[in-house]
């Protein structure tokens, strides 16, 4: 179930248009996680210290839901290896993953 | 959770990405939402919102008509906690079918303009009223109290004429009935005029000159069932843009429908014309008389309608410009006081007339090529060719506008073009009710309900006797018309002025004049009704808050004489009140005995003692409905202060005018039901097409066609020359100025400029002008330049392109924009017989600034 | 906005009362008092023939913006001058009719857009809808007068 909004090697009207092709570009996704719920306390501070990740959903027992910002895939990759790596963490989905360009202002 | 409430807080501000939601946060939320999908839990509240929730998407959707233009769109107005929230275009309406113009699909943002006046504010000085003050906030009380003793000094010092008041074919139906009772009837003040008179006053003329009855006798039916068009002097792609959709719908979708557009610039409805004509100002009269002539000459006249239901009138000429009695071109005319008359003629009088209207001399007059004035006769004069004429400001706004009415009936007449589907000539209108309220209940100056007019003694009498009032009340001499009623403000003739549901200083022509001198003169009280602070407000003495529009019950009645209601679907903010609930209020503050003679009232002495809210309003027809009546879904503020359903009383007795006399309405609670219905509406069904046997009930059986209108039951076709327009360009003053709108705005933008996207759509007016003439003057497009008459100057920048192209030595300036007031350059010449301003031609010079 | 002072105002009343003859001197003098006009679209006093703003640019930003309710036609975000909408061509559908999207990657006008008068689907976009600026207008990088208060029904909670 992972999307993938955009093949950045396509060329697109919208994409001239947006700016995509700025190579200033940026990955965001998202993660759903199963983890012992008990650990949570422990999990969650380690999880948020780690660069580009933020913990959106902590309130149902096992699961959380978090985004990772990154500039590049192996930056995300490794990023996502050392969620699953985190003590007490059961499985790591990655659900949503979009490569867009920078240009917020 | 310190992230959870980052982006929660981030979502809650920014919804989208142009209010500064960043893209990466909107992915990001995107991303969250789709992550607790997989996962079976909530998103926090704010993510979540990008997926739908049933009870965050309910609301409840009313119908009303558009709060614009005379085309009478309807459409669907979502309401929630008290607020619109959405407006579209009603599926189930025949005049729109679900479509709207960009200023009817941003209706929902027109009410919610942050500088919405709240309270009354009163111009003081020291605690009290002063000329001088400044605006200080009063409370009703205070403000009627003030008004109430403006206005019986007035009338104690100079009688009823020294009061007036200036209405709108915006004020709903029993707003303008209510104001005419309290004028005509109450103050005994025929001096009540709405802004009408800037708008239709010469096609009411033209109706009542040819026809004896107002308003069209087709419908917008006629637009799919007609094999021509021709626009006069009315640009519909941006005035009338959802009519302008049916008719390029009609002609995109059939090849041999023809479009022919008569304008003096090129504009935006030229897109679709097959045969387009920029001619020269005035010179339509003569284009029309030519037609007249080349259908006689080519032997198409329909000789057995002409012989059965036309007669032949010879109109006075030489009628003067409407102006000030002392000015030169007033005094020059020969029948300035008799504009009106007329004398029979024979056909081959009539014949001989337009004969002089050969197609040389019309091309060489008008500009406009032989070979397109044919081809525009042709679409007339082909026997099978059904064609509709549409006009609107172009003729109507015309020093002869009432002629140019008469002159398009006469080819259609002598066609026998008329009264059946397709064949139509249709008079559009401007104002969302300029049909329904400003012609239909009469609030013009020398008008009564249904066609009745002050002058004639019966219909005095008929509008007293449903008025319960004694004979006599109502002034037999007309008041005062619009134009006029800004020169006797500066003369001091008019003392207490009231102006509802309008914006009056920025439309009348010829502002430094005229206007501003009279409102501010120390001997006029004026007081502006008003959602806004316009520029008539700020030049006002007292400011009454008014609620708008979806605040209030109303009701209007569109060009195709389809009369719509709605319902009260959000209260109005703070303080403001209806112009109903303001007139019907302030009616309390008079004791008959303050207003009305000894003599009249020894007529009727059961009136003594009473006020006039008893005498007009409390008199068993308007207070005969109870409260228990209105809506269960829908709050009634009016109503609900007054303890009766006061909509419904005005209504059903301003209906006793019309029923039987070829004006019905239907019940009042049918049209809260209804999408609309086009009166006359007899034994609960509308008329499509009147004067046509079994299309019209009023047709007599075996008469097939009868303008009933008339007492012989025929139509006038009339023998009218050209004449030259008030004002021509000459060596100093070397350019016309047309005025005008634009699609994105409505009238003086009031509404539609405190609409951001409109407003960024179209923000300031501009002078239109023809590449070489601004090279010529040393101009290029964006230059700042100096738009001069004798009366008057505006700064603007100079257009080269875009949607108006107008021909060397015109330019076009609309008149939306508060900040360069065209009014002070335009002309106050009207035409003598409708009284109506023409805003499309004077002279004036282009200098850089 | 009611503790202003209206002291323009003033001013242009006495002028008047003053006479006709007063109005050449209000438009010198008027000049120091424009700031307390109580009409909000214009800034400065009716006597005044203000020098109007430059002429906007365009706001292009080339991206959807998003719509106050759903009903809403979108605004045009992209450059339109010269495109020509007449009897013989439109050239907005060059990238938005259904056919140009794939090419354009410009969104396809509504599906509401392929329906007649009478609610019937055609094959192309209706002729009724033929002059798309009729309800599609361009934005201009000029900042409104008067701000607008309307909410968006999202952000009305139903308690509220």
């Amino acid at each position: 179930m992972i999307q993938k909004s955009r093949d950045p090697g396509l060329t697109t009207r919208r994409g001239l248009l947006t700016g995509a092709f700025n190579t200033d570009t940026g990955h965001i996704a998202s993660l759903y996680v199963q983890a012992w719920s008990e650990k949570n306390p422990t999990i969650v501070p380690q999880l948020t210290a780690l660069p580009g990740v933020e913990v959106h959903v902590t309130e149902t027992p096992g699961k959380l839901i978090m985004t990772v910002e990154a500039n590049s895939d192996s930056e995300l990759l490794s990023t996502i290896t050392k969620i699953e790596k985190t003590d007490g963490v059961i499985s790591v989905s990655l659900v949503y993953h979009q490569i867009e360009d920078d240009g917020d202002a | 959770m310190r992230d959870t409430k980052n982006i929660e807080k981030d979502l809650g501000q920014k919804k989208g990405l142009n209010k500064g939601l960043s893209r990466r946060d909107y992915m990001k939320a995107n991303a969250l939402v789709a992550a607790a999908a997989a996962a079976g839990v909530s998103a926090p509240a704010a993510a979540s919102s990008l997926a739908t929730s049933t009870t965050n998407t309910r609301m409840k959707w009313s119908k009303a008509p558009c709060r614009f233009c005379g085309t009478g769109c309807s459409v669907m107005v979502a309401t929630k906690n008290e607020r619109v929230v959405a407006t579209h275009g009603d599926i189930l309406a025949e005049v729109n079918r679900g479509l709207n113009c960009v200023k009817g699909y941003f209706l929902s943002k027109i009410m919610y303009g942050k500088d919405r006046l709240t309270q009354p504010l009163l111009r003081m000085t020291d605690g009290a009223y002063s000329k001088t003050g400044e605006f200080t906030p009063v409370s009703w009380d205070q403000a009627f109290d003030v008004m109430a003793e403006k206005f019986k000094a007035a009338l104690k010092k100079n009688g009823p004429t020294s009061v007036g008041m200036f209405g709108s074919g915006q004020w709903t139906v029993w707003e303008g009935y209510a104001a005419s009772k309290l004028m005509k009837a109450g103050f005994r003040s025929n001096n009540i005029d709405p802004n009408a008179r800037h708008c239709m006053a010469s096609a009411v003329g033209g109706f009542m000159r040819t026809f004896g009855i107002d308003e069209p006798m087709g419908c917008y039916d006629d637009f799919e069932a007609a094999d021509a068009f021709v626009l006069w002097g009315s640009n519909m792609a941006e005035m009338h843009p959802i009519l302008w959709t049916r008719l390029t719908d009609r002609r995109l979708s059939h090849k041999h429908v023809k479009v022919a557009v008569l304008s003096t610039y090129k504009h935006r409805s030229f897109d679709l014309a097959d045969i387009p004509m920029v001619f020269t100002p005035q010179t339509d009269l003569a284009i029309l008389n030519f037609i007249a002539k080349y259908i006689i000459e080519t032997g198409r006249v329909n000789k057995d309608f002409v012989k059965d239901h036309t007669n032949f009138r010879r109109g006075n000429t030489d009628i003067g410009y409407g102006l000030r009695p002392d000015h030169p071109l007033q005094k020059k005319a020969k029948n300035a006081k008799k504009a009106g008359g007329s004398t029979e003629i024979t056909f081959e009088e009539y014949a001989a007339f337009v004969a002089d209207y050969d197609v040389d001399t019309v091309s060489e007059l008008s500009g406009v090529s032989k070979d397109d004035l044919i081809a525009l006769a042709e679409l007339y004069a082909k026997p099978d060719t059904r064609v509709m004429s549409l006009w609107t400001m172009g003729v109507n706004q015309h020093t002869r506008g009432v002629w140019c009415n008469n002159l398009l009936y006469n080819i259609h007449l002598l066609t026998g073009k008329i009264s059946e589907p397709g064949n139509s000539p249709f008079s559009l209108t401007g104002q969302p009710s300029a049909c329904g309220t400003a012609r239909e209940v009469g609030t013009f100056s020398h008008r009564l309900p249904a066609d009745m007019v002050v002058k004639n003694p019966k219909h005095r009498a008929i509008a007293e006797d449903i008025w319960k009032l004694p004979d006599g009340t109502i002034p037999e001499k007309p008041g005062y018309h619009a134009v006029q009623h800004n020169r006797m403000l500066r003369d001091g003739k008019l003392n207490a002025y009231w102006v509802q549901v309008n914006n009056n200083v920025q439309a009348a022509a010829n502002l430094n004049e005229e206007t501003l001198p009279g409102y501010r003169n120390p001997d006029a009280f004026i007081v502006v009704s008003d959602a806004y602070p316009t520029v008539t407000a700020e030049a006002a003495d007292l400011i009454l808050p008014t609620a708008m529009w979806v605040e209030k019950e109303g009701a209007y009645g569109n060009a195709e004489r389809r009369t719509q209601f709605w319902h009260e679907l959000v209260p109005a903010p703070g303080e403001s009140k209806s112009d109903l609930w303001q007139l019907v209020e302030f009616s309390k503050r008079f004791k008959v005995e303050e207003v009305w003679p000894e003599e009249l009232l020894a007529k009727m002495p059961e009136h003594r003692g009473k006020t006039l809210y008893d005498i007009l309003y409390r008199n068993g027809n308007v207070d005969r409905y109870p409260l228990s009546e209105t809506h269960h879904d829908y709050d009634n503020h009016e109503s609900k202060d007054f303890g009766f359903y006061i909509q419904k009383g005005l209504f059903e007795e301003y209906a006793q005018f019309g029923r039987g006399h070829a004006h019905d309405l239907a019940d009042f609670d049918t049209y809260h039901k209804e999408r609309g219905l086009r009166w006359p509406v007899v034994d609960g069904k509308e008329t499509k097409w009147r004067f046509r046997e079994d299309l019209d009930p009023y047709v007599e059986s075996g008469k097939g066609i009868q303008f009933y209108g008339h007492k012989d039951g025929r139509a006038n076709i009339f023998a009218l020359p050209y004449e030259p327009p008030a004002e021509s360009p000459d060596a100093e003053y070397d350019m016309w100025l047309c005025t005008g709108r634009v699609l994105e705005h409505w009238h003086s933008g009031s509404m539609t400029q405190r609409v951001p996207e409109l407003y960024k759509a179209y923000p300031d007016a501009k002078v239109y002008m023809h590449p070489d003439d601004a090279d010529a003057r040393g101009l290029r497009r964006g230059s700042e330049v100096r738009v001069v008459s004798r009366r008057g100057e505006i700064n603007s920048r100079v257009e080269t392109r875009g949607r108006n192209r107008p021909p060397k030595g015109l330019v076009f300036v609309p008149w939306f924009d508060a900040s360069q007031l065209i009014n002070k350059v335009t002309l106050d010449a009207t035409d003598p017989l409708s009284k109506q301003t023409d805003y499309k031609k004077c002279a004036v010079k282009i200098i850089p600034a | 906005m009611c503790s202003q002072n209206y002291s323009r105002l003033r001013m242009i009343s006495h002028g008047l009362a003053a006479g006709l003859f007063a109005l050449a001197i209000m438009m010198t003098s008027s000049l120091s008092f424009a700031e307390d006009n109580i009409a909000t679209l214009r800034t400065f006093d009716l006597t005044q023939q203000p020098t109007p703003p430059d002429m906007p640019k365009p706001s292009f930003t080339e991206l959807r913006e998003v719509r106050n309710y759903p009903e809403q036609p979108p605004v045009i975000p992209h450059k339109i001058r010269g495109y020509r909408i007449d009897l013989n061509s439109n050239k907005c559908m060059s990238c938005h009719s259904r056919k140009a999207v794939g090419l354009s990657q410009a969104p396809m006008v509504s599906v509401t857009h392929f329906m007649n008068r009478v609610g019937q689907v055609l094959s192309d976009v209706t002729a009724q809808r033929y002059f798309c600026h009729q309800c599609h207008v361009p934005q201009l990088s000029v900042s409104p007068l008067v701000e607008n208060m309307f909410i968006d029904a999202d952000d009305l909670s139903s308690g509220q």
